[in-house]
């Protein structure tokens, strides 16, 4: 499937519809989740009452930003190894939905913060600080590929942060487990199975599966943006030699 | 507008931000993509000599 559609002509025909129906399915999807959680779900007193309903926006922003720099380390180490252009394309396009996505997660999980903990920002918190070091890798592959001269040297240098980065994604993951956190542990992803009641559970990973298709639409709508820059790229280049 | 405990700003911020990005990140993409498509087309009618 994934080296059907890793032809630039096969992925601009399969987008051109992928895009509107990810859009519209996410967003139905999304509206739903957002409705039941802010007005069916009873508030849970345990979580601080009406507030843990901040959860149906940051948790999956939280699950996005790090499935979106899996995603980038995965395109990041196809082109690196098969140096396959579209999986090149595809790191770029991930790069600044990725940085907002962890902005969203990190400004939405401070406000959360105030009210229930009595802070905003904890610097020792390992949980908020491994999201931050996350926000600085996705502004870090984007400002060393803005820097570099020529495609290939921004695409290696990208890559190389983007693989090395990625290492990151399972400290966010584990560190509520490994170091000293205001977080409470895992309580969807467990080995003995979520902790949490249906009433919120199926709206969360509803909620999550709509913002997810949000982001797939967005990433494949900025890939189709990177193929016709570099279209142009390479009518200008020859037009420039032919000068 | 539900009506929540004393904690109502703070989630009604969360949702607006949680609304407000993936918007501006559409905004944005839409913007840059008939950017791109337009300067390309531009460039092909160029090299057909329109």
């Amino acid at each position: 499937m994934i080296s059907y559609l890793a032809n630039p002509k096969r992925f601009m025909s399969m987008s051109s519809w992928a895009i509107p129906v990810g859009y519209g399915l996410g967003v139905l999807l999304f509206a739903w989740s957002l409705y039941r959680g802010l007005f069916v779900v009873p508030a849970d007193a345990a979580q601080g009452g009406d507030i843990m309903r901040a959860m149906f926006i940051h948790v999956p922003s939280a699950w996005l930003c790090m499935g979106l720099y899996a995603a980038l380390a995965v395109s990041s180490f196809v082109w690196f190894i098969w140096r396959h252009e579209l999986a090149d394309v595809a790191a770029r396009a991930i790069a600044p939905i990725g940085a907002g996505y962890t902005a969203l997660c990190l400004a939405t999980g401070s406000i959360w913060g105030k009210p229930t903990w009595g802070t905003w920002w904890l610097w020792d918190d390992a949980r908020m600080m491994s999201v931050l070091v996350l926000l600085f890798l996705f502004m870090g592959y984007i400002a060393l590929r803005a820097a570099m001269e020529n495609r290939q040297k921004a695409a290696r240098a990208g890559a190389i942060v983007a693989m090395v980065g990625v290492v990151n994604v399972p400290i966010i993951r584990f560190s509520v487990d490994i170091w000293t956190s205001l977080h409470q542990g895992p309580s969807v992803l467990r080995a003995d199975g979520p902790a949490m009641a249906d009433v919120y559970l199926y709206p969360l990973l509803i909620g999550f599966l709509g913002q997810a298709l949000i982001v797939a639409g967005l990433v494949m709508a900025l890939m189709r943006a990177e193929i016709y820059r570099q279209r142009a790229q390479v009518l200008l280049t020859r037009r420039l030699q032919e000068a | 507008m539900g009506s929540f405990d004393h904690n109502s700003g703070f989630i009604w911020t969360i949702v607006g931000l949680g609304l407000v990005l993936p918007f501006c990140l559409f905004i944005y993409v839409t913007i840059r993509t008939r950017f791109e498509k337009k300067r390309l087309e531009r460039f092909e009618a160029e090299e057909r000599g329109e």
